[in-house]
């Protein structure tokens, strides 16, 4: 079931994830760690950037509500893109048997929905372990001034190393298990599932997550009129759309 | 000039690039007790090792350990201003205890426009038109959201530190006149516009798959859906029990169905 060539896969995730959160908060937060790019860059490395930016776009809408602002840790979604991404991509890569889809660009939507639903918690489990830094932290504080008192700048430079440490340590740590437990779950979920169940699983995928992930983007809007302006468009567009499909 | 402060302290364009360079690893320490210190003292340290050396570089490491909490791009005007204000000190024109008031006034007041303008306004609007971009297609769109938010991101963090350094406190008056507060108010008009339309072609797509119950239900269909999730959120249910009650509901709901009126 697991190979070496996935085995190797699983572990550059890993690796490209616990960097990648970095991003998030530790160092340079120009958003590359935000699902809309981490996972189409994934979809790209790995051959599938159909996946990759359709998983992306919907990643992005589920999370777009969470704020760090003061003290509030919201959930990890960038631990959580990696996973998903990495169980997506890495199935259709490593899957064995007449009922894997073809290889290759294209968009699965059971896959991908069944990788949303499996990965998910790990953006919980990762808001945890960011709780547990933040607070092991705090023990750097006694660090940092006994280093003012004896005026040794090098100190602070090793403490912040450490905090980044820590914020990379802290998502492998996550992301790995994540993804072996994601990729051998969905190896043996997919292709037990009967007609029914795939059908329901990707109007799931289709509809109800494109749709929570809609709702989720709408709730950000802190004006009325931002929500009636969302609500022109999309009849316009789909008015338009409807046009185009009939002609 | 006050006692320890080195004779050649200055503030040059070395220190700060340098300072520029340390204020991207701002929260890699944070913590609960006093917040982003760590960072903001890493920060300054290349301003305060060229203005001070021995007891006085002590206290000055000391002064900025203390409690800070802002945004993280918009303290780069802080730690600007802040260097420029160590300078003074250095030169004796000021009190140490100035270049703290400074910080413990703006900070609050900086961290609320930040966090409205860049979390709350600029990341959904630039997000919003990428994920437009990606639902029409458009390959590029995630590197559309990363070039539109860092325009904003970088140049203000290069301007808020720049004229910090060069103005000193001046660099709120200089940051207010960007009127922040009503360019969030238009970013969320933008979002709206760009979330409709990303809507409507996401639906576009889903009615030519092979799981469509018919292309003139699809827009119905999904504004229901969206109007009972935008409820759920509004009365605080998570995200995630949305996620897992939603997917249960429908997979009962099709799986019943079928058993009823077999098509599947």
């Amino acid at each position: 079931m697991i190979t070496t060539a996935l085995t190797t896969e699983l572990l550059l995730i890993t690796l490209f994830g616990g960097l990648i959160c970095l991003d998030r908060r530790g160092a340079f937060q120009i958003m590359i760690s935000q699902p809309l790019v981490v996972v189409p860059l994934m979809g790209f490395a790995l051959g599938n950037l159909p996946m990759g930016l359709w998983l992306g776009a919907i990643l992005q809408l589920l999370w777009l509500s969470t704020l760090m602002v003061g003290t509030n840790v919201p959930q990890n979604e960038t631990v959580a893109a990696v996973v998903i991404g990495g169980v997506a991509m890495l199935y259709p890569r490593h899957c064995v048997g007449a009922h894997c889809g073809p290889p290759g660009e294209h968009l699965d939507v059971l896959v991908a929905t069944l990788a949303i639903l499996l990965g998910t918690p790990t953006a919980l489990i990762a808001r945890l372990m960011d709780v547990r830094n933040d607070r092991a932290n705090l023990a750097m504080l006694a660090k940092a001034d006994a280093a003012a008192k004896a005026g040794a700048p090098r100190t602070l430079t090793l403490l912040l190393l450490a905090g980044l440490a820590r914020i990379f340590l802290s998502a492998i740590v996550v992301i790995g298990p994540g993804l072996c437990v994601g990729v051998i779950l969905i190896m043996i979920i997919e292709p037990a599932l009967n007609v029914p169940l795939r059908r329901a699983i990707e109007v799931v995928g289709q509809y109800v997550i494109p749709a929570l992930g809609f709702s989720v983007a709408l709730s950000t809007l802190r004006r009325r009129r931002a929500l009636l302006m969302a609500a022109i468009s999309f009849v316009v567009a789909v008015t338009v759309l409807h046009q185009e499909g009939v002609a | 000039m006050a006692h320890g402060a080195t004779s050649g302290g200055r503030l040059t364009v070395v220190t700060f690039l340098r300072t520029l360079w340390r204020s991207f690893f701002f929260q890699a320490a944070t913590n609960y007790e006093r917040m982003q210190n760590l960072g903001f003292a890493f920060c300054m340290m290349p301003a305060l090792t060229r203005l001070y050396s021995g007891e006085a570089l002590k206290q000055a490491m000391a002064r900025h350990l203390e409690f800070f909490n802002s945004h993280p791009y918009m303290a780069d005007a802080l730690l600007g201003a802040s260097a420029r204000l160590e300078l003074e000190i250095a030169e004796g024109r000021a009190g140490p205890q100035r270049v703290q008031q400074f910080k413990s006034c703006t900070m609050g007041p900086l961290a609320a426009i930040g966090d409205a303008f860049f979390w709350a306004s600029l990341k959904p609007m630039a997000a919003a038109i990428a994920i437009t971009g990606v639902m029409a297609g458009l390959v590029w769109a995630p590197i559309i959201f990363l070039v539109l938010y860092n325009v904003f991101h970088l140049g203000l963090r290069v301007y808020g530190l720049w004229v910090g350094f060069h103005e000193g406190e001046n660099v709120i008056q200089k940051l207010t006149r960007f009127d922040m507060v009503r360019a969030a108010d238009y970013s969320h008009y933008i979002a709206g516009g760009c979330l409709g339309v990303g809507a409507a072609l996401l639906t576009n797509h889903a009615a030519i798959s092979e799981v469509a119950p018919g292309r003139a239900i699809e827009p119905i269909l999904a504004i229901i859906l969206v109007l009972i999730f935008l409820l759920c959120i509004r009365r605080r249910i998570p995200t995630i029990m949305l996620l897992y009650g939603g997917t249960a509901l429908t997979v009962g709901i099709i799986l019943i169905l079928n058993t009823m009126f077999p098509l599947l």
